[in-house]
């Protein structure tokens, strides 16, 4: 059943074989935890949103419509759940469609100092990093981890979050730069 | 060539450029310290972001998921319960009749089951005509619906915020006119 096309495993789901729609928990499962995790910061509500995303697919999996992909379906769910969290909890959440006021963010030419990321080892560098992830906006933390942990493409981003693929990547951009200063200011 | 602008650096990081462009840019970075060292500090950001270690997932998720799922589906519909409860009180009813009631008892539970039949069998007809009616229109209303939204989306990705609210706008005024307009020309109808 592992190697089975997800398309076929949504069939038998609908035809009622549960065991086929616990083939497709299994397979992201994870991908879902490492997003969801790092958005909400909390390991309790993490697991209990990805569960969450996992009964919402299963309730309307007949609306599904088979020309998209069935991560990008799953990722637009958990994306909605996040963003519908921060809003009960007024976290502010920066609109990717709004042009971006911090001029920290711009995209122009780099520093011209030497960079202090040099003397850190991967791993050291790694820890910083999901400590930079939380100072983030959550907008661009999201596409910073699909990115980068979910190893999604630029297009699916595009689609996950109906935006055009230039604004995509021009966002993740901003992402990547706003991390890399976050790391050099607190070394 | 000039010194290198963030997009062009993470460009060239992923593997986006056209050959030609990455290979000036190798040029440049060959002679340019400083667009080196921005290289080389976002290039160790992009190798220890994608080493990142998964979270950790209880062994058991799946089947946790799974059981909360058929805890959700319940074992039967409350109106199915009640449903089947309905009918076997009823056929009870009749067999307990037809029993203590001989021959009287029989008649009377047959015609009865004849007329509840005959009730069941239009109801049914009817019921299933009531439901492919529906359904067509639940069908035609879902694609105009999803046409509508599709044509809106394409719209909206097309045509500026500015020029949206002006089309809206005269939308608006449009209906308007045309609906105290008919309203007049109604009203004066009715005196004439």
């Amino acid at each position: 059943m592992k190697d089975e096309p997800e398309k076929e495993l949504i069939q038998r789901t609908l035809r009622g074989e549960k065991n086929a729609f616990e083939a497709l928990v299994c397979q992201y499962e994870r991908p879902l935890m490492n997003y969801i995790g790092r958005m909400v910061q909390d390991r309790e509500l993490a697991l209990d949103f990805t569960q969450e995303v996992f009964l919402r697919a299963y309730a309307s999996l007949h609306s599904f419509e088979p020309q998209y992909k069935f991560s990008t379906w799953l990722f637009r769910i958990a994306s909605n759940l996040v963003i519908d969290h921060w809003r009960k909890k007024k976290i502010p959440a920066l609109s990717l469609s709004e042009p971006l006021e911090d001029s920290n963010l711009n995209l122009d030419v780099p520093d011209e100092r030497p960079s202090p990321l040099r003397q850190f080892e991967v791993a050291e560098l790694g820890r910083r990093i999901e400590k930079a992830l939380e100072k983030l906006p959550g907008a661009l933390r999201e596409l910073f981890v699909w990115r980068h942990i979910n190893g999604l493409s630029y297009e699916e981003m595009a689609e996950i979050k109906g935006l055009p693929v230039g604004t995509v990547k021009n966002r993740v951009y901003q992402a990547k730069e706003a991390i890399r200063r976050l790391l050099e200011e607190s070394p | 060539m000039n010194c290198l602008k963030i997009g062009e650096i993470y460009d060239y990081l992923e593997g986006n450029l056209p050959p030609a462009q990455q290979a000036e840019l190798e040029r440049h970075l060959s002679a340019c310290p400083r667009c080196e060292e921005a290289v080389v500090a976002r290039r160790l950001i992009e190798q220890a972001a994608s080493t990142l270690p998964d979270l950790e997932l209880p062994p058991d998720f799946s089947r946790r998921v799974m059981a909360t799922i058929l805890h959700q589906e319940g074992p039967l519909p409350r109106w199915f319960a009640a449903l089947v409860v309905g009918l076997s009180s009823l056929g009870l009813v009749c067999f307990l009749l037809a029993i203590s009631g001989g021959g009287a008892g029989l008649t009377f539970v047959s015609g009865f089951l004849r007329f509840f039949l005959a009730y069941f069998q239009n109801a049914t007809v009817f019921l299933a005509k009531v439901m492919i009616l529906l359904s067509s229109a639940g069908k035609t209303l879902r694609l105009i619906l999803s046409a509508m939204a599709k044509c809106f989306s394409l719209l909206h990705n097309l045509i500026s915020p500015e020029v949206q609210a002006i089309i809206l706008i005269s939308a608006v005024a449009l209906f308007i006119t045309l609906y105290f307009g008919l309203k007049k020309k109604l009203l004066s109808g009715e005196k004439t």
